[in-house]
């Protein structure tokens, strides 16, 4: 028994002397150590290709030059790897999340969701547009050219594609849909934008929403540049006085969803107070679709150290220029602090409009 | 630029330095990948994909396309000699692929294995190469109620897959299809059968389920028996070498150009992939073969249809990513990501000014599958050498194995509890005469199949089964299932013929049966609790899914209708052949519980369940390791030199491997200070 106590320090010993343990400073804070680096979504999609890039840039301006290391831990829209660290996650600093934010689940008050998206130590963000695009052929006898071209079409549905009636992209299209007063006929439970794509390419669907990676990377070359679509709308970014105005990165030729709505209904006019509210709440998660985040309670030295590296990554010369060939426009993005302050004000809704959401998601579930 | 010129510019763009060196190296990742059992393609292609930013285009799709090429070549290696897939397009392979291990003839299936795989994966690449110019209309004209339909034709190869009894097929195909149930259902926004555990929500992991059925009852035995893997010495065997496997090949050509077509096409249609060709090529030599009484005991032709298609898909799969950029896997998209990254763009370009390029690509997938079976060829009589070791020096090593390729996945404690969940359901199946096999295809068909469904009468509602292409497959499936129906009837009136004949000889001369082939145990005692607690569950599955929408409940409840039945049936012949065996009027083939067997087995799983306790307590590294020595000291009876050597051995490979080249995040208790900070 002796010898197999001297054995299990001996492994102990070996295992400490590998991995080099080594006390930390206040300096370097990182130094010697591993970063366990949690995505919430699968290998190879949007989030963990996107996650790996920053990271990549980021690497080098953290003091200590610590391990980075990539961990999917996904499920339920992104909620899942939301819990893990929430719940799960050590408070040293050796564990940050790069998540697509599951919003939609907080603003709703999913059960499944059991952190708090807004207590978490926010190192930055990342804000991506969405971009709707439909087919040319949508309406029987029309071309579509613009978005003026379907204003006026208030009979023929219009078939767009979803993951789920919780997601945020089937309530975002059901929404903007609705407040235009065009019919639609939705299709939901794809698993994927790819599939949804597809379903575009054999004329099962009309329209759908891409992020700007997404459209820039796949919808460009499969269906506009062939010809099958045209871009109609980007949702835009919440402004003063209950406004949503055009987004920066998005092409001027590409209008935000209030100059649509404005073309059909008149300037200054906007739909009912719930469904807008709903549009400017989902636009609002746009401007912050990534983040990297410490769960709460998080050693702060560790927060400010990432957050440090962070803000030079977003002026790196190097890393925006791979931003933008990753993802076809300019980065926007938001320091620490920003988001901190900037999440509180999307999760933090009226009870009335939970309560809407909540409705208008029941009603689609089959 | 031609047609040829194109051709012969992808040739000279993957043989101008560095690609041929990149290219190599892809190689040599794959093949490691390949054969560690949770690795596996997508994990490699999503830690080089970054390794690729600033290469050029040639370069970068050598080393990514060299990688993910021969991943299905190497994984036969684990399939084969521990009867654990390597990957989840060689869970088939293990079905003849082990026992013809246990046979002695590891390198006769590792021969023929990497020779249709060779074969199989440079035909793939060489049908991509001929069919880009044509295959739109072919690729469009599948959709969802295609796919519902080419899932449900799977299923029809449960009936090949069932062993003696075909209730217990069809109701264990059905628990997979329940189980594949589990977890959130995006399209109706409701969670099933999550028992509020965060790691069911996203579903079963397959990684840890496939390698608890068939991994965890394989190292039972080898822990409880003490035996080698194979049951024949070195010396004894004349027909296992490596020539001999790449002869069988050759003999049995036209079955591999049938399951490389058979991989092709599965591969070209986004949404089925790899997890599933492997068992539609078995199903299909199965089906399609004479004189297949040997399937599943350890026939070459076995691992030769499987291991032919899940090379030849890769080919299929680059179709639809280049054509159309539609990713068909997780690993498509990942290669769609590394076109943009190199600021290309699939589509029509590609089949024109960038035809260079993909030739590029077909070029890497013919030159990488040849070179990796070579290497592996070449090793493959030295590999197979670990199948003549001692049952107690090779299972703490492959405890490790199993436990970190369960955990590579997405790390957490969830995946384990799958693993040892499925472990014993494993092992009481294997035991009580349950083929695994349908659970597998009943779970990786059944989230295609609900999926399909659902999508399927969104868009078409029944104008779904009017379409020409669901009415060929229709009629299939009911040729299909008649061919069964008449098969198992010949089938049976051999085995009467033949068991009466065994009896008469058993008198003489009582043999034991060294390989018993899935499912075709008939041990009613050991084989009735399972029936009955499928019987319960069904019930369970069924009345908890009256709460939900109509679309997340239809499927669940069919299923538990249909497995509820069958699962019944079984019930009911388990019961008249309990008492029949306690009665002594059971058929000669007919065999009671090895009592002291299933003891040994039962403590020795307490022992890995005290791997995940221990985990709980002292963390996840220490518990291995631990594990490691107690096992060699107290079941293996080694002295300490043994101990210390094997033990340094351990916590190297574990560091190495898993701390070092595919790093992952280790399980430590809050309650202890951090190792791996």
């Amino acid at each position: 028994m002796n010898l197999l106590k001297k054995s299990a320090f001996g492994i102990m010993a070996a295992a400490v002397a590998v991995t080099g343990v080594s006390a930390t400073s206040d300096a370097q804070y990182f130094k010697g150590k591993r970063v366990n680096i949690i995505i919430n979504y699968g290998a190879g999609g949007n989030t963990d290709i996107q996650g790996r890039m920053v990271m990549r840039h980021m690497k080098k301006y953290i003091k200590g030059d610590p391990r980075l290391i990539f961990r999917h831990v996904s499920g339920a829209g992104g909620v899942v790897g939301a819990n893990f660290l929430g719940e799960a996650g050590k408070k040293n600093g050796t564990m940050m999340g790069v998540f697509t934010i599951p919003i939609m689940a907080q603003v709703m008050k999913t059960p499944e969701l059991r952190v708090d998206l807004s207590a978490f130590n926010y190192v930055g963000a990342i804000g991506q547009q969405t971009i709707g695009h439909i087919r040319k052929d949508a309406i029987p006898g029309k071309t579509i050219k613009t978005y003026k071209d379907m204003l006026k079409n208030e009979s023929h549905p219009i078939r767009t594609g979803g993951h789920g009636p919780t997601s945020s992209k089937d309530l975002r299209t059901r929404l903007l849909f609705q407040a235009m007063k065009i019919p639609l006929k939705h299709v939901t439970g794809y698993k994927s934008g790819g599939q949804i794509r597809a379903a575009i390419l054999k004329n099962e669907l009309d329209m759908t929403a891409d992020s700007l990676a997404g459209y820039y990377g796949r919808v460009v070359s499969q269906l506009i540049k062939p010809g099958i679509s045209v871009p109609i709308w980007h949702i835009g970014t919440p402004g003063p006085n209950n406004t949503i105005l055009h987004s920066p990165t998005v092409p001027k030729g590409i209008p935000s969803f209030q100059e649509v709505y404005e073309e059909k209904f008149g300037k200054g006019a906007r739909p009912d107070r719930l469904v807008w509210n709903a549009i400017r709440t989902i636009g609002a998660s746009r401007e912050m679709l990534r983040i990297l985040v410490f769960r709460k309670g998080t050693d702060p030295k560790a927060v400010a150290e990432m957050r440090a590296a962070w803000d030079k990554t977003m002026v790196d010369k190097t890393f925006l220029a791979d931003y933008a060939k990753v993802n076809g426009s300019a980065f926007t993005g938001k320091s620490g602090a920003a988001a901190q302050a900037y999440v509180k004000t999307i999760v933090n809704v009226p009870k009335d409009l939970e309560k809407f959401l909540l409705d208008y998601a029941d009603a689609a579930r089959g | 630029m031609t047609f040829m010129e194109a051709v012969l510019d992808g040739l000279r763009l993957v043989l101008v330095w560095p690609a041929p060196g990149y290219m190599m190296l892809g190689v040599a990742i794959g093949m490691f990948f390949g054969a560690v059992p949770g690795l596996g393609g997508l994990v490699g292609m999503a830690i080089i994909l970054p390794f690729t930013f600033g290469m050029e285009p040639n370069v970068a799709f050598a080393f990514i396309l060299g990688m993910y090429a021969v991943t299905t070549t190497a994984d036969t290696l684990s399939s084969v000699l521990l009867g654990i897939p390597g990957t989840a397009a060689s869970q088939a392979t293990i079905l003849d692929g082990y026992p013809m291990a246990q046979r002695g003839e590891a390198s006769r299936a590792l021969g023929a294995a990497y020779t249709v795989s060779m074969i199989g994966g440079v035909l793939g690449a060489i049908f991509l190469a001929i069919s880009i110019p044509v295959i739109r209309p072919v690729i469009l004209a599948f959709s969802e109620p295609e796919l519902f339909a080419l899932a449900v034709l799977g299923l029809t190869m449960v009936a090949s897959l069932s062993g003696k009894s075909i209730f217990k097929g069809t109701a264990a195909a059905c628990f997979g299809l329940m189980l594949a149930t589990i977890g959130f259902a995006e399209f109706g926004g409701v969670r099933r059968y999550w028992f509020e555990q965060n790691f069911l929500l996203e579903g079963i992991p397959i990684v840890p389920y496939v390698l608890g059925l068939f991994a965890i009852p394989e190292i039972l035995e080898l822990a409880v028996r003490n035996t080698s893997i194979s049951r024949v010495q070195r010396d004894e065997v004349s027909t296992g070498g490596i020539v001999n496997g790449m002869k069988d090949a050759a003999t049995h050509w036209w079955l591999g150009i049938r399951c490389t077509f058979i991989g092709v096409y599965i591969g070209m249609l986004p949404g089925l992939g790899g997890s599933i060709v492997d068992w539609v090529a078995y199903g299909h030599a199965v089906q399609s073969e004479k004189n297949n009484e040997n399937f599943g005991k350890g026939d070459i032709r076995g691992v030769i249809a499987p291991e032919a298609a899940n090379n030849a898909m890769k080919g299929g799969a680059l179709l639809p990513t280049i054509a159309f950029g539609i990713p068909g896997s997780a690993s498509m998209a990942i290669l769609l990501s590394a076109f943009f990254i190199q600021g290309l763009e699939p589509g029509p370009q590609m089949l024109t000014e960038k035809l260079n390029i993909t030739f590029t690509l077909v070029w890497t997938l013919v030159l990488a599958n040849v070179a990796g079976a070579i290497l592996l060829l070449l090793w493959g009589s030295q590999a197979s050498k670990i199948t003549y070791l001692q049952g107690h020096i090779i299972v703490p090593a492959i405890m490790m194995v199993v436990f970190m390729g369960a955990w590579v996945g997405n790390g957490t404690l969830g995946n384990w509890v799958v693993l040892l969940t499925f472990g014993v359901i494993g092992y009481f199946m294997k035991l009580g005469g349950w083929p695994r096999p349908p659970i597998v295809l009943g779970f990786v068909l059944g989230k295609i199949m609900e999926e399909a469904m659902n999508l399927s009468m969104q868009v078409h509602a029944w104008g779904s089964f009017t379409r020409p292409i669901v009415l060929v497959v229709i009629t299939l499936i009911i040729l299909t299932i008649i061919l069964a129906v008449r098969k198992q009837k010949k089938k049976k009136a051999e085995q009467a013929e033949r068991l009466s004949a065994q009896d008469a000889a058993d008198e003489a001369a009582p043999t034991i049966p060294m390989v018993v082939e899935e499912g075709g145990k008939n041990c009613p005692p050991a084989s009735w609790p399972i029936s009955a607690l499928l019987v319960a569950l069904f019930v369970y599955c069924f009345v908890d899914a009256m709460q939900w929408s109509f679309m997340s409940r239809i499927f669940p409840q069919t299923v538990a209708t249909a497995g509820f039945l069958l699962a019944l049936g079984a019930l009911f012949f388990d019961l008249k052949g309990r008492a029949a065996l306690k009665a002594g009027t059971a058929a000669s083939d007919v065999v009671g519980v090895d009592k002291p067997y299933v003891l040994k087995s039962l403590y020795y799983l307490s022992w890995l369940i005290g791997i995940f306790v221990l985990t709980l307590v002292i963390g996840q590294f220490p518990a291995l390791v631990l594990f490691v020595i107690l096992y060699l000291k107290f079941w293996g009876n080694f002295g300490w030199k043994v101990i210390l050597y094997y033990t340094i051995g351990a916590i190297a490979f574990l560091l190495i491997m898993f701390n070092e080249i595919v790093p992952v995040m280790w399980y430590e208790p809050a309650h202890l200070p951090s190792f791996f900070v």
